[in-house]
């Protein structure tokens, strides 16, 4: 059983867990053996050096990587308890349960209110009054809803590109999942918009279970409730957020946190 | 207020100017690159006008070769000529109207060749007093009737001199009488015809005997030694007035045929007689004017003698033709033109000895016809009265005669009488048809055949073609390049796709071949395995389907993605192969055709026309759709590949991550996404059907048939009758010829500037506007999907 970290073991519950999990593109080995368990409604931060594993760590979550051809793993990943490699798991219910923010915003090139709710349509659920409460809510969450009530069925490429991105964790929550993967969710955006999201995360996180990679070591410390590093394809240190980056443990950790390398 | 500020606030004006510091080295463009630049410039600039120019160029050439066709005829004089006689009826010119004619009656003919009159006797015994004389359709001829009842004609010919190339032509002629026939009863000849065919010649003519007009003929036979033609033999004069009734007859013509006579008779009736195996008989007795009281003052056969131009008083002019009406299975006359009438009476009519123009005029007006688009292409008013008229053999001059005697000679210029929009996209009745049609029928056999120059059959043709190539290719390029792009896993689809380039670059000359000599009699005895393939492939995709979802999951689960392939290639073959195999066994249950001797034959080839009344052809539809939907296939299938596999991955695993199946991404994101290109993809594969020869030229048959699909397109709208109404009108079984594979078959035997040549390029412009039009309709559409699914 993947450890949570030593503060949160009687407090949380684990709700994913990565049991010494490798995993491989191809011939290149790109994680080694990682050992750790995300809590329930609580915002994890995935942080290290370009390349390290961690976005790889995170399309893992949800299978994301089965769309790449050549792949390889090795290990557990359980969420919930249940295995995701259980041949019993259809990959599209996974991916209703684990919902996913890009890194670069990406709406589909539709109104801003089918946007929202394509989890729903997909899943077959076109109550016109349910929808539109889903929508309201989901827009509501991602602090939208007052910049774009009047336009909900205009195209979604109207908007800036930090409303896009909300647009698209309104679209990710639309159909309330348990867990929410970010990658990067704030790269492309200004930092007022950073700002936004972030305020937004926090809110969101009495709700799912949130793990979100970051290069932005500033705003894992301001989201974050727990923050692991990866240097390498290897889980160097996890900690809470505090700990990790006023005492870290590691010397690698504590070069990276302190801007030595990036 | 300081309004009438320095704009540069930073600089002391008092200041001396700053020199500015040289550009260090190392920031300098090299004159190479730029020189380079600026060519590359020139080259694409040029390059881009060039392709306007030259698609311009294009349009202008064949603008200008078509325009001749839309041109009104031109009628310029060219000189006078006083003839001496007086009361002239007939006058003729020779070849190049340099020596006309003119013969009123007496024992002389005169030649007028501009400065002298010369007078030439016809070589008539004293005493033979001529009462009618005509001029023969076809040839220098004047035939003559005499005071006592014989009949003969007299040829003209002309010889011309030429000492040296430079020096003036001299034109003499020369005249030889025939024998006379007698008719065995001595009285005036009041009218009168002739006509040779072959070995078989034969006199037509009404007498004023005594006891009332008769009809007469007389006939000659010619007897065919060893040595070439021998002796003419006379037979004895019939006479044919009892078949008239009583009516009096006023005017004869002998058809080429020389087996019939047409009689006008004074109660302005036409009676047809025909000499059958059993002797003549009355086959057709028609009234032309019924429905307006007038008298026909003119009646004459067009070049060929298949048409009857009637002329009446009132200026009303109407053309008879020869067809067997449904039903009858004899020639009769039926009216198939009126003519816009003229505003003075029809006197005088002479027809062209090259096509199915003629001249009437009456009065002071004279008008050129042309008679199988039933048009009057030119009215002249004159400033003088008609007398006569008369066309050289090559229908280049016009000769008018006036009340003084003047012979008035007008170049006429009408090298496309037979061209206009009605002969291109109306329908027409062309001699010897039951009925007006379109027909494409551009050359014949014969110097007096009519050609038929309608379009429709060939836009028909186009459209049939690409309707039926474009229904066999695009359900299986899409569905194809969806599945490619979507599904297929990424190592077959490594081998699909450039198979499907190498595909598109099959010359489709060898297409054509395989379509024309391999799948067409391969399909030809195996349309009941095709329909069956038709059902079983799909059938067998959703069976192949149904049993991929029962595999439970943790199964499926361990397969890769895209290997239901594997399940679904083979299941197709075997179904597809059961279905080849068991055609024979639906033919016998469903296609069983009856003989006529009563015994049964499961054979669909005879199945089809008898159940349905449509034909089947061997190089149909099915053929061409089937070898043009595998030229259409690999381009469609390209560039929808393309444009499907262009969709950013970012939107497919935006779509994955939200919880949709693969359909789900495909319906949803995909497809709407790569609508635009799918779009082009299809354009592109129409503009190859359209525009598609070789394959077309080879699998079709060439046949240009107008089945009812004309009647769809072109005026009726009912769907017909018939059992299978849709059927009839884009019969699947039957050939057609496109547009484009007629320039292919005919631009090279079409005389440079002729009427064939010209229309031929009017087909290639109707080609040009057809695609034009669907493609600029396309690009707008396309742009408009662009718009909607754009991505940014």
């Amino acid at each position: 059983m993947p450890p949570l970290p030593l503060h949160l073991q009687s407090s949380a519950r684990p709700f994913i867990e990565v049991d010494h999990f490798d995993f491989w593109y191809g011939p290149k080995q790109v994680l080694h053996d990682i050992h750790l368990a995300f809590p329930e409604n609580h915002i994890t931060a995935l942080i290290g050096p370009s390349g390290c594993g961690k976005t790889t760590l995170l399309r893992n979550l949800n299978r994301m990587n089965d769309l790449v051809d050549g792949i390889r793993h090795r290990g557990d990943i359980r969420l919930d308890g249940t295995s995701l490699y259980d041949p019993k798991v259809e990959v599209i219910s996974l991916r209703k349960r684990v919902g996913m923010v890009f890194q670069k915003y990406n709406p589909f090139p539709k109104s801003i209110y089918e946007n929202v709710i394509f989890s729903l349509r997909v899943a077959g659920r076109n109550d016109r009054r349910q929808l539109d409460e889903v929508v309201e809510k989901s827009l509501r969450q991602a602090a939208l809803w007052d910049e774009v009530k009047d336009k909900l069925h205009e195209s979604a490429f109207g908007l800036s590109g930090g409303q896009q991105q909300r647009l698209c964790i309104a679209r990710a929550i639309a159909n309330r999942p348990q867990v929410l993967l970010m990658d990067e969710p704030c790269a492309a955006l200004d930092p007022i918009a950073t700002l936004k999201i972030e305020e937004l995360m926090t809110q969101l996180k009495d709700e799912f279970t949130i793990v979100i990679v970051t290069h932005n070591m500033e705003q894992a410390r301001r989201v974050a409730d727990l923050t692991a590093f990866f240097y390498l394809g290897k889980l160097i240190e996890y900690d809470e957020t505090l700990s990790l980056f006023t005492q870290p443990s590691q010397i690698q950790t504590e070069a990276y946190i302190s801007g030595r390398f990036s | 207020m300081q309004s009438a500020e320095s704009p540069e606030p930073l600089r002391d004006p008092a200041a001396p100017p700053r020199s500015p510091s040289p550009v260090p080295e190392r920031f300098m463009v090299s004159k190479g690159v730029l020189r380079f630049d600026r060519f590359m410039t020139y080259v694409i600039l040029f390059g881009g006008i060039g392709i306007i120019a030259a698609v311009f160029g294009i349009f202008v050439f064949i603008g200008s070769v078509i325009w001749p066709l839309f041109q009104s005829p031109t009628l310029t004089p060219l000189r006078e000529l006083p003839l001496a006689t007086s009361g002239t009826t007939l006058v003729g010119l020779d070849e190049r109207s340099e020596l006309p004619y003119s013969y009123d009656g007496s024992a002389d003919l005169h030649f007028h060749s501009g400065s002298s009159n010369v007078s030439q006797p016809l070589g008539l015994e004293s005493g033979t007093q001529i009462t009618f004389w005509r001029q023969d359709r076809l040839n220098d001829r004047i035939l003559l009737g005499t005071q006592d009842g014989r009949v003969g004609f007299v040829d003209i010919s002309f010889t011309a001199k030429q000492s040296s190339p430079k020096a003036p032509r001299s034109v003499t002629g020369s005249l030889k009488l025939a024998p006379w026939l007698a008719l065995n009863n001595p009285a005036p000849v009041e009218s009168l015809d002739y006509a040779s065919q072959g070995e078989r010649k034969l006199f037509g003519a009404i007498v004023n005997a005594p006891e009332g007009p008769k009809l007469l003929v007389v006939g000659q036979r010619q007897k065919k030694g060893l040595m070439g033609a021998g002796k003419l033999e006379a037979t004895p004069p019939e006479d044919l007035t009892p078949l008239l009734a009583g009516a009096r007859p006023i005017r004869v013509l002998l058809p080429g045929t020389a087996d019939a006579i047409v009689v006008q008779t004074q109660t302005n009736e036409l009676l047809y007689l025909f000499r059958a195996p059993s002797g003549w008989e009355v086959r057709q007795q028609i009234k032309p004017f019924a429905d307006i009281a007038t008298d026909i003052t003119v009646m004459d056969f067009l070049y060929g003698d298949v048409s009857l131009v009637l002329g009446d008083s009132k200026g009303n002019v109407r053309i008879l033709s020869l067809n067997v009406p449904p039903g009858s299975d004899r020639r009769l006359f039926a009216e198939t033109q009126r003519l816009q009438p003229l505003d003075a009476p029809i006197r005088y009519f002479v027809a062209s000895r090259r096509n199915k123009s003629f001249v009437v005029a009456g009065d002071t007006q004279c008008a050129l016809c042309y008679a199988t688009t039933g048009t009057v292409r030119s009215v002249l008013d004159l400033p003088y009265t008609v007398r006569s008229l008369c066309l050289d053999a090559k229908a280049e001059h016009l000769g008018i005669v006036d009340s003084d005697g003047t012979l008035h000679l007008n170049t006429v210029h009408d090298p496309h009488p037979e061209a206009g929009w009605r002969t291109f996209f109306g329908k027409i009745w062309y001699e010897g048809y039951s009925e007006p049609r379109w027909e494409w029928q551009s050359t014949g056999g014969t110097d007096d055949f009519e050609p038929k120059l309608s379009l429709v059959p060939l836009i028909i043709g186009s459209i049939k073609g690409t309707l039926y190539a474009m229904l066999f290719a695009v359900p299986i390029a899409l569905l194809a390049a969806i599945y490619t792009s979507q599904f297929l896993s990424a190592s077959v689809k490594r081998i699909v796709k450039p198979a499907m380039e190498i595909m598109a670059s099959l010359p489709s000359v060898v297409l054509g071949f395989l379509a024309a000599l391999w799948l067409a009699p391969l399909i030809e005895t195996k349309v009941p395995s095709i329909l069956l393939l038709i059902v079983s492939i799909p059938l067998s995709a959703m069976i192949a389907g149904s049993i991929w979802i029962r595999v439970p999951l943790h199964q499926r689960n361990r397969l890769p993605r895209g290997a239901e392939f594997w399940l679904l290639a083979p299941l197709m073959a075997a179904l597809g192969y059961l279905a080849w195999l068991s055609g024979p066994a639906l033919e016998s249950l469903l296609f069983v055709a009856k003989l006529p001797d009563g015994s049964q034959i499961a054979d669909f080839r005879l199945w089809w026309p008898q159940f349905t009344g449509l034909p089947y052809d061997q190089r149909n539809c099915l053929v061409v759709g089937f070898m043009m939907g595998f030229a259409v296939i690999p381009v469609i299938f390209t560039i929808a590949e393309d444009a499907l596999s262009n969709v950013p991955p970012a939107l497919t695993s935006a779509a994955e991550a939200l919880g949709a199946s693969r359909w789900q991404v495909v319906r949803t994101v995909v497809l709407p996404i790569a609508s635009a290109g799918i779009f082009s993809a299809l354009m592109i594969g129409l503009g190859r059907a359209v525009g598609e020869t070789m394959i077309v030229v080879m699998a079709t048959g060439n046949t240009p048939v107008v089945d009812a699909a004309g009647r769809l397109l072109f005026g009726d709208p009912g769907l017909g009758g018939g059992l299978f109404p849709l059927a009839d009108h884009w019969n699947i079984f039957s050939g057609m010829r496109t547009l484009s594979a007629n320039i292919a078959v005919e631009l090279p035997e079409a005389a440079q500037g002729s009427t064939h040549y010209r229309t031929l390029f009017l087909g290639a412009f109707a080609l040009f506007l057809m695609t034009f039009v669907l493609n600029t309709a396309a690009e707008l559409l396309r742009q408009r999907l662009r718009e909607k699914f754009k991505i940014v």
